[in-house]
């Protein structure tokens, strides 16, 4: 029986160093690197874009050299200082005031007013009364070792509210009412 | 009958031992953002209104505090009340209901239709609204079926306008010792023997709101907070006025205490403080202590109470509300209230809590991002108020101040 041809890896997306050519495939180190060292927080685009390794198991490799990458400028890495999760308690014109739970100590809940013009565009119909959101404050952290202060709000995405989990709930309070003879 | 005051400050912040039997206690505490009370209703048995964190250790305050006198909760508390469900009021509640194995946990009313149940099953499993009131309420349903399964006393009970929620009769029992009868007793009978007898204080707890209209538009409000299919998750944020919030008369000798939750005043007649003033039906006594309502707001203020609800100068207790965009109370409120009484009182002054400490980077990017940011909590206090229920005439009432709490006179200068 005739071996299939071995597959290769190849990745238009990613830009050509000065060591690609197009007819030898190569493979770049950050392929092996572990799952959170891909969470890179792309801070020109709205919202956090998390970038996937190829399928291992889909694949063979026959490149046995590896290149360094020359890293794309805007890739980076953040340094947390501090981190609250925020919860939106009133909207106004142009402000709104939070509620922020520490998650780096225990220093006591917080209220804060934030200008809306410190939320991206993409994330500004989600400030609403009881939204869920993240400020993180640090340091950016370019490959090259470039450090810039930051402040980051980012709004929860949350997924909306099924009628399965509605009926459930439902369920659950008939139950506890016969219980608990709450009526 | 006349009354001696006397104010006094802890020194080392040193709790003492619990009241004497024959003692009323009225104790509030304050950390600026949540509020809880306990009473001591005589014979050791309390009632704790809603729960507030202490800020410094993160424990419920009126348990920390049972405990710091060497007293056992499970035993002692008898009455857990949840006046509303507003995050301020209720944190830290469902450590007191774990707790307390021999209490009645009562709850407004308003919480009582089948929607407020699915609330709270459809939040209290989202981990993403923890801390809220939702949650608080999740926690306790869940331990009251545990207690359940444990044939401990826990069917809810629901106040409304015009009910006795609890009473303990005067009798002649063998079983509670009254302290103050058997000495009285024994001094003049010095031959007669009281092992077997004593005399317990009567007692009652009557609810005085919310009215059947505050209910409804409780209802209306509890069913318009249900989410829909498709809807976006956020956390609940209560919006509206304390409609449905349970006041409180509590009768214990001849001593009446008024707890004005933070039942605010409304434009209807058949809603709020004028609907207990006018109703024909509540207790008639004039309480000489009140826990002001809504942290001493304008907007829960009803002369008519001080007028028809109140001895003349009474003794007045609030604690201040940090967290809001308007800081209560302020100093008109203030003003207000001393106008009405001298013997008026906070569990903590109205201010929050002091700066806290950060990296340089991090405080500044703060200013640069916000346009402002203070602590929820303000500092912590809590007023105790005790006085000998046997006393008749001169009563004696002694007033101590824990953390930062001080005379309302003091606040603004």
């Amino acid at each position: 029986m005739k071996p299939e041809p071995l597959q290769t890896v190849s990745s238009p997306q990613k830009g050509l160093s000065t060591f690609d050519t197009p007819d030898l495939p190569l493979i770049y180190i950050d392929d092996f690197l572990p799952p959170d060292r891909h969470n890179v927080v792309n801070h020109n685009a709205e919202s956090e874009t998390i970038y996937s390794p190829p399928d291992d198991s889909s694949k063979q490799i026959n490149a046995p050299v590896v290149f360094p990458r020359t890293p794309p400028l805007i890739q980076e890495h953040f340094i947390p200082l501090q981190k609250w999760e925020g919860v939106v308690d009133q909207v106004k014109s142009d402000y709104f005031i939070a509620r922020l739970v520490d998650q780096t100590g225990t220093t006591p809940d917080e209220l804060a007013e934030f200008m809306l013009d410190e939320v991206s565009k993409g994330d500004r119909t989600l400030v609403k009364p009881g939204a869920i959101f993240y400020w993180n404050i640090g340091y950016e952290e370019s490959l090259g070792g470039q450090r810039k202060r930051s402040s980051i709000i980012r709004f929860r995405r949350l997924p909306a509210w099924s009628a399965h989990e509605l009926e459930a709930a439902k369920h659950d309070a008939d139950r506890t009412r016969d219980i608990l003879n709450w009526r | 009958m006349t009354r001696i005051v006397r104010e006094t400050s802890s020194i080392g912040g040193s709790l003492g031992g619990p009241p004497k039997s024959c003692e009323l206690e009225l104790s509030v505490f304050g950390p600026g953002y949540g509020e809880s009370i306990l009473v001591h209703l005589g014979n050791e048995e309390w009632m704790v209104v809603d729960s507030c964190i202490n800020p410094n250790s993160r424990i419920s305050a009126p348990l920390e505090y049972l405990h710091g006198i060497g007293v056992n909760p499970s035993k002692a508390i008898k009455l857990i009340v949840a006046t509303h469900w507003h995050d301020d009021h209720i944190r830290g509640l469902g450590s007191v209901v774990s707790e307390s194995k021999a209490a009645q946990f009562i709850c407004s009313s308003a919480l009582r239709k089948p929607e407020f149940l699915t609330l709270v099953h459809a939040y209290g499993k989202q981990s993403m609204m923890e801390t809220s009131g939702i949650q608080e309420f999740y926690k306790i349903i869940n331990i009251m079926q545990t207690h359940q399964s444990s044939q401990a006393p826990v069917s809810p009970k629901f106040a409304i306008a015009e009910r006795l929620l609890w009473q303990r009769a005067p009798t002649i029992s063998g079983d509670h010792m009254g302290r103050w009868i058997s000495t009285l007793a024994k001094r003049f009978f010095k031959r007669l023997t009281f092992s077997t007898c004593s005399f317990i204080l009567p007692c009652q707890v009557h609810a005085l709101s919310p009215s059947d209209v505050s209910l409804n538009l409780a209802f209306s409000e509890i069913a318009s907070l249900l989410p829909s299919a498709r809807a976006t998750k956020r956390r609940i944020v209560a919006q509206s006025p304390n409609h449905a919030a349970v006041v409180l008369f509590v009768k214990i000798g001849a001593v009446s205490i008024l707890l004005g939750s933070d039942l605010e005043e409304t434009t209807n007649p058949n809603a709020g403080w004028s609907a207990i003033v006018d109703s024909t039906t509540r207790p008639l006594e004039k309480a000489s202590l009140i826990k002001v309502p809504h942290h001493g707001s304008a907007n829960a203020d009803n002369p008519r109470v001080w007028d028809e609800m109140l001895e003349k100068e009474p003794i007045a207790v609030l604690s201040p509300f940090v967290s809001g965009a308007v800081i209560l109370p302020t100093k008109t409120d203030t003003l207000r209230i001393c106008r009405r009484t001298d013997k008026s009182y906070s569990t903590a002054a109205a201010r929050p809590g002091g700066r806290i400490r950060r990296d340089k980077t991090v405080e500044k990017t703060i200013k640069e991002t916000v346009r402002s940011i203070k602590p929820m909590y303000g500092p912590w206090g809590h007023v105790r108020i005790r006085t000998d229920i046997k006393m008749s005439n001169n009563r004696e009432w002694n007033v101590e101040f824990f953390g930062d709490a001080l005379p309302l006179r003091e606040m603004y200068g």
